[in-house]
């Protein structure tokens, strides 16, 4: 790894640990092996939003070019989000791609990950399904957060009914996290997502 | 808030080992005016931007190499015209004075910031100790080779045995070719092909430390390989280059070429022109499915600035069963300078390729009247001059007119 990126992240990463973020339980990283190369990342979901009392666990790799390219960050815990792929955990956000700038550290990334988590962009959305639910259905799209928050992430809002729609699919079964995919896409709506499942 | 709950979140979180890491850089924090954004490290070569940022000078030239902008407040910048030396900052910080981290076990150097990465790395306090630690540490059985590993417990350092095969068989395999070589060199045999590549050995342009001569290792051996490969590898590719455009000028001029030289048998031909229509065959039939299809000979000329002429093969529109033959008046360069109208003689003999004696012989005079051989106006001139009904199709495709499917009509056209 190139000198400047490794000495960088060793900076930044004692940054972070001193951090009042750190110390408030909002952000979190841990070294994922001792070439400082990938990291991984914690962010709490921010109160007010269907993400609160989440926690989200982030891969960070570091590339060699660092700090003059981004680093590369997903969502490995899945969430429902327009602007994260409830399929991959791709992230669009600026910063991480053309907006990037070389004063950014990896303090400064997970707390704008944490505000996107506050204030989407469904305009300039990762996942198109979630955008048009965000867009046309705010209230269930705010239920499916809080959901996929509350069985992915430890969130503490258990909804019993779509659990129950799940377990619905389960029976006949489907994959837990494909039947969740589908319901979630089709609004809850049990015959269609089966459709789309057994079509 | 309270410090201990601070250290405890953060000791919770960073991996055993990281900590004693850590320490040292921290040493090492430079404050925040004299801090790069880009390197988080002290300012180098400090250099300030129209929009009042400092980066050092390498930080912010590989960063505006694919950002035309500043990468604290996204202002575009220009390294022309915006970047200027701080050499304000950069004497502030020449002028701090740091203790080495070692100073607790006696080493009294003070140096700069900037050099005391360097300096740590080379300080001869810098040593492991292994007597302070409560335990004495086991180092690796491949330590002669160069394994650095130090372990507590027999089992830690067999488990590294286990998985670490690889790396020790790369020790082994360095420390073996190093012996090799020494044993070499010791020989006074340096062979005649490495003392060569000794001589090929150029010290890089950027790199004073390097300008002295090799020495006799394999190191600089084969970066001097390497870096002959590289410049080679680079030659070859672009003599590939090369060669493949001279091929394609070549190609090109050979089909320039073999269409000159159609053309100079068209032109300097003397009205003696003798068409060879191939594939007989299937051109016959075409014609036959459709009359409309025609068969024209290319442009020849009766001297080299003469008249210019094409023969025309068609089934006769009046009788199918007869093939009809035209000259045609055909538009040349120098028509102005020709007299009009043409005026001449015109023969045809369509040959018989197995009885000479049966090719069949015409010749015609031109008829000054007709608009066939007034000045053409078109490329080629609407109106021919020939017979309609020539010679009867199944007679020329059976008598001996074609052979290996190619039929021979001989024009000569001749002025008077």
């Amino acid at each position: 790894m190139a000198n400047i990126a490794a000495k960088r992240i060793k900076r930044e990463f004692k940054e972070v640990m001193k951090s009042e973020e750190v110390a408030g339980g909002a952000i979190k990283l841990e070294l994922i092996n001792d070439s400082w190369t990938e990291l991984q990342g914690e962010i709490a979901g921010p109160s007010d939003t269907p993400y609160e009392g989440g926690t989200f666990i982030l891969e960070i790799k570091v590339p060699e070019t660092y700090p003059f390219n981004p680093p590369k960050i997903r969502f490995v815990t899945k969430i429902w989000h327009p602007n994260v792929s409830s399929v991959t955990g791709a992230i669009c956000l600026d910063i991480l791609k053309d907006q990037w700038a070389a004063a950014l550290t990896l303090r400064t990334v997970l707390l704008s990950l944490q505000a996107l988590l506050s204030a989407a962009e469904p305009n300039d959305p990762q996942d198109a399904v979630v955008a048009k639910q965000y867009k046309e259905n705010p209230q269930l799209f705010h239920m499916t957060a809080r959901h996929w928050t509350n069985v992915y992430a430890g969130g503490p809002a258990s909804i019993v009914e779509f659990n129950q729609k799940v377990q619905r699919l389960l029976d006949m079964g489907v994959d837990e996290h494909d039947a969740r995919v589908a319901l979630s896409t089709y609004d809850w709506e049990l015959e269609r997502a089966t459709e789309q499942l057994f079509s | 808030m309270d410090p201990n709950k601070i250290k405890n979140a953060s000791e919770g979180i960073a991996p055993m080992g990281i900590t004693a890491l850590t320490e040292t850089i921290l040493t090492n924090q430079p404050e925040s005016r004299y801090e790069c954004p880009v390197c988080l490290n002290w300012l180098r070569d400090p250099v300030i931007t129209t929009c009042g940022h400092k980066f050092c000078k390498s930080c912010i030239t590989s960063w505006l190499q694919n950002s035309g902008h500043c990468p604290i407040d996204n202002i575009n910048l220009s390294m022309k015209v915006d970047i200027f030396p701080d050499n304000y900052t950069k004497r502030e910080i020449q002028e701090q004075r740091m203790s080495c981290p070692f100073a607790t076990k006696g080493c009294a150097v003070k140096v700069t910031p900037l050099d005391l990465d360097s300096h740590i790395a080379s300080c001869e306090f810098n040593q492991p100790e292994a007597s302070s630690q409560s335990q004495v540490k086991v180092p690796c059985s491949f330590s002669a080779v160069g394994c650095k590993e130090t372990f507590d417990t027999q089992e830690d350092m067999n488990e590294h045995l286990h998985t670490d095969v690889q790396t020790h068989m790369s020790f082994l395999m360095n420390a073996y070719s190093k012996i090799q070589i020494d044993n070499d060199i010791s020989n006074a045999s340096m062979d005649a092909k490495e003392q060569e590549a000794m001589l090929l050995w150029e010290p890089s342009k950027d790199g004073a430390a390097s300008t002295s001569p090799p020495v006799n290792n394999t190191s600089a051996l084969i970066r001097a390989l390497y870096e002959r490969v590289v410049v080679l590898e680079q030659r070859n590719r672009e003599l590939d280059i090369v060669i493949a455009n001279i091929s394609k000028q070549l190609s090109a001029f050979a089909v320039a070429k073999m269409k000159q030289n159609n053309d100079l048998i068209l032109r300097y031909c003397m009205g003696n022109y003798i068409w060879k229509i191939d594939n007989f065959k299937a051109r016959l039939e075409a014609m036959q499915k459709d009359h409309f299809k025609m068969l024209y000979s290319p442009g020849f000329y009766t001297s080299p600035n003469g008249y210019r002429f094409c023969v025309r093969l068609n089934i006769s529109p009046q009788n199918p069963q007869c093939f009809a033959l035209h000259v045609h008046l055909m538009k040349t360069e120098y028509d102005d300078c020709l007299e009009w109208p043409f005026n001449g003689r015109i023969s045809f003999a369509m040959i018989n390729q197995y009885n000479p004696e049966l090719t069949q012989r015409d010749t015609m005079m031109s008829n000054s009247t007709l608009i066939a051989f007034r000045k053409p106006s078109t490329e080629i001139c609407v109106r021919g001059f020939g017979y309609t009904e020539y010679a009867v199709v199944n007679d020329v495709a059976r008598n001996g007119f074609v052979k290996d499917d190619t039929l021979i009509v001989r024009v000569h056209i001749k002025c008077v």
